[in-house]
């Protein structure tokens, strides 16, 4: 006998001890879990046999079954069980009884079980009003107390659209979306490469830079609101020492443009922190060898960042890009923070965004007029329109995978 | 070994000289924080306030404020570095330090000087010193000749100058908000007002910690904390157990319909909020008649599909052979993820916990629909108080006052968990 042969038998062996070993102690598992299970189990079930199961069998399953045989034999019930019955029960077994099974087996019960609690809960606040919301845009004087309507119109998005002020929210969104994300993207991506080149002190900036992340907004946006401000803010203070003269940012005699830049800071300071973190991050998986690579060929630095780190992070940039621009189509809270609720500065300068149109049917006890909630939906589904388009671009260019 | 003692000695001491020092300050601190008395304010004319304590009469509120200056800076100074010393305690019993914790350390000395806690200060020298002595200098990690000779050394210094001045610049832009903040809200009316000099940076007497305790009474923000404690603390509570349970049906058990399932929640993350907020409200208000209370702030919250994704990642990289492994000993499928998965997973449940309490903490457009006055969250309260009703015009010390009790202890437990929170953000991508 060979070597490989003796080797390949002591395998072999050592194999199947290993499997009966395993197969005993499986046995002595179901053993254990049989004796648990047993008594409770065999009892109910001994019982529902016995009293309830045969009973049935016996005096209502098996005179049936009979009768039919019987009526079988004749001649048209056996030309119904040939060319009705029969089609009929193998269709219901074929198309609803046989997929339905694996339902109806213990892992599915278990599985259902353990996300049950998540289920509810969600089918009742997510799943339930994406479909409840798209309705009740097209309802005409709904009322929320008796959830009472009369017919469907498409007044709802008219009346949404025709409201004044609704055109210059789309503007105002419009430009808080493309003036923002482009400027926050360039800047933490310049900050995301200052912050690799350099070695120490790293996590100290990082740190630094993600504060605003975690912050309140309306408390940072009320900072800003004060730095801001025409009298006390540090901003004009700093502009006087400099020798210029003081601007209206914010207060009343501020004009559209100063109100909207100091909104267009507020929002990009808050931004940045996400984005560094998310560049930072990418850039630590560039593989070095590239570097190395043009190093030795001698590539300028400006060169090696547009040929190499802006290429290989397009993937990352495009869906920070475009994940930021949904999330700023939603813009709220910054605005309320600094110009509050009215979304107005003192002097009538107008700065809401498409969302104020949608809290705005709800907030103050609004909500209980008829034919108020439904235009809010509207609003919302004009809002999630807009959003899909980006969305359904993310899926596009996420499958492309932008590359070099 | 005997070297080890001895560092192992300073750090336990310095420890308790800081446990010491911490009492002490907030102490200090409590006793005359509640001295000082609101009613005795006078904005328009900001006299100068006198108070009695102890045995001393007629003691004007500069020193007060500056006892209580001194008592939270050495405060914010020992607390954390009381935490950094218990890891580097627990690191040195287990010999894994290196040359860079004796700079560490001297650092802390320093910053411990500053705190007035003198004896720990000399402490953490020595033993930084020491640290010296037992990790000597090490000689610089080979390089590649080649490459370093292609390195020009001048142009690397102007690109390092360059960075670091452009990191700093922004570093400053953020920093200073905060700064103001809290600067602002320490301010005395006079010193508020002044448009000709600008203050910058306020002397220990000049601190007036009585705008804290006014912002305080006047908005009444225990309620308005307590309210948002309560609704964060049954938030989190729900999130982690529904999250637990259905990251584990979809990770570990095997159905029909789990793929499915699973598909189905993640399409709904790419859903705005806003849609559903309209029928959440008819369903809040009118069906559940849970308008203005905790249960209307509490359940749209409690399942959070992000998390359940978030943790069903970790659960997946926990190896299959355990599962087996435990089913074979007899073990059922819930006791194996109380027993077996969790505490695995307990770094990134940490993270969630956290993400999710401060959700609650930041929480704004939802509570403000569902509530009134008396169930309303710290954000709320922030953005309507503190506003004459008359002129429309802030008043912008106690507004910065209230604001910073907001935001100086979500920037603590952001200090002491970042290492958490920012893997658990990196992974999302949803907030602009």
């Amino acid at each position: 006998m060979s070597k490989a042969k003796k080797i390949w038998r002591r395998f072999r062996e050592r194999i199947t001890d290993i499997r009966w070993e395993v197969r005993r102690r499986y046995h002595i598992f179901r053993e254990k879990l049989n004796n648990k299970l047993a008594k409770p189990r065999l009892a109910i079930k001994s019982f529902l046999k016995n009293n309830i199961c045969t009973p049935i069998k016996k005096y209502v399953c098996n005179p049936i079954r009979k009768g039919y045989k019987k009526f079988a034999q004749t001649k048209v019930g056996s030309f119904l069980h040939k060319y009705l019955f029969l089609p009929v029960g193998r269709f219901f077994s074929r198309f609803i009884v046989r997929p339905l099974k694996p339902f109806f087996t213990r892992s599915f019960f278990q599985g259902i079980l353990y996300l049950l609690p998540a289920l509810i809960l969600l089918s009742i606040f997510t799943f339930y009003p994406i479909f409840n919301s798209i309705i009740l845009a097209f309802y005409k004087n709904y009322s929320p107390v008796d959830k009472m309507f009369d017919g469907y119109t498409l007044d709802n998005f008219k009346d949404i659209i025709a409201r004044p002020g609704f055109i210059a929210a789309l503007r105002n969104t419009a430009i808080i979306v493309f003036i923002s994300v482009p400027i926050s993207v360039i800047i933490s991506l310049f900050v995301a490469v200052m912050l690799h080149s350099i070695k120490k002190l790293k996590s100290f900036f990082q740190t630094i830079f993600f504060l605003p992340y975690v912050t309140n907004t309306i408390a940072i946006g009320l900072v800003f609101s004060y730095m801001f401000d025409y009298r006390y803010g540090i901003i004009n203070k700093a502009l006087n020492a400099l020798g210029m003269s003081p601007i209206h940012w914010k207060d009343a005699q501020a004009t559209y443009f100063n109100a909207m830049t100091t909104l267009l800071i507020y929002i990009i300071w808050g931004s940045l922190a996400f984005k560094i973190l998310v560049f930072t991050a990418g850039l630590q998986n560039i593989d070095k060898q590239y570097y190395d690579a043009a190093k030795v060929d001698g590539t300028s630095r400006w060169r090696t960042f547009t040929k190499i780190t802006v290429p290989l992070l397009s993937p990352m940039i495009a869906y920070i890009t475009i994940t930021s621009l949904i999330g700023s189509f939603k813009t709220y809270t910054t605005v309320v923070a600094i110009y509050g609720e009215t979304g107005r500065t003192a002097g009538g300068k107008d700065l809401r965004t498409i969302v104020f149109y949608v809290y705005d049917y709800i907030m103050g006890g609004k909500a209980l007029n008829p034919g108020e909630l439904s235009r809010g939906a509207a609003a919302s589904l004009i809002l999630f329109g807009i959003i899909l388009v980006f969305t359904l671009i993310q899926l596009y260019v996420s499958k492309k995978r932008v590359h070099y | 070994m005997n070297n080890n003692r001895k560092l192992q000695n300073y750090v336990f001491y310095s420890m308790m000289a800081q446990l010491l020092w911490i009492f002490i300050g907030l102490a200090i601190f409590i006793y005359f924080y509640s001295i000082l008395d609101i009613s005795k304010i006078d904005n328009i004319y900001d006299t100068p306030r006198y108070y009695d304590f102890l045995w001393y009469n007629n003691v004007p509120e500069t020193t007060l404020n500056t006892i209580i200056s001194i008592s939270v800076l050495s405060l914010i100074i020992n607390i954390p570095s009381l935490v950094l010393n218990y890891k580097n305690f627990k690191n040195l019993k287990e010999e894994h330090f290196e040359r860079s914790t004796g700079y560490y350390e001297i650092i802390g000395g320093a910053l411990a000087f500053l705190s007035t806690n003198i004896p720990s200060a000399v402490l953490y020298i020595l033993a930084g010193l020491e640290i010296f002595k037992v990790r000597p200098k090490v000689k610089k990690k080979f390089k590649s000749k080649e490459l370093e000779k292609l390195d020009r050394p001048y142009l690397r210094i102007i690109v390092n100058i360059l960075s670091f001045t452009g990191l700093t610049l922004l570093a400053l832009i953020i920093i200073i908000p905060f700064y103001w903040m809290i600067v602002t809200s320490l301010m005395s009316w006079s010193t508020f007002q002044s448009t000709t000099d600008v203050k910058f940076f306020l002397k220990f007497s000049e601190m007036f910690w009585i705008n804290y305790k006014e912002a305080f009474s006047k908005a009444t923000f225990g309620l308005y904390i307590k309210n948002t404690l309560v609704v964060a603390f049954w938030t989190t509570f729900g999130t982690v157990i529904t999250t637990i349970l259905s990251a584990f049906a979809f990770s570990r058990l095997e159905f029909k319909g789990r793929d499915f399932l699973f598909t189905l929640l993640l399409m709904t993350m790419m859903i705005p909020g806003e849609l559903y907020v309209i029928t959440n409200f008819v369903t809040i208000s009118s069906t559940l008649n849970w308008y203005n209370t905790f249960n209307a702030l509490i359940f749209p919250f409690v399942v959070d599909v992000f998390y359940i994704f978030f943790l069903r990642q970790t659960f997946k990289q926990i190896p299959d052979s355990l599962y087996k492994a435990a089913k074979v000993d007899g073990c059922s499928d819930f006791k194996f993820l109380t027993r077996v998965m969790i505490p695995i997973a307990a770094p990134t449940l940490i993270t969630i916990t956290i993400l999710n309490a401060l959700g609650t903490w930041n929480a704004y457009i939802w509570p403000r629909l569902v509530t009134e006055k008396d169930h309303y969250l710290v954000s709320i309260i922030l953005r309507q108080s503190f506003v004459d009703a008359d002129t429309g015009f802030p008043d912008y010390r106690l507004q910065m006052a209230a604001a910073s009790i907001i935001t100086v202890p979500i920037l603590i437990i952001f200090l002491i968990a970042r290492k958490y929170i920012m893997r658990g953000v990196g992974r999302s991508g949803i907030k602009g």
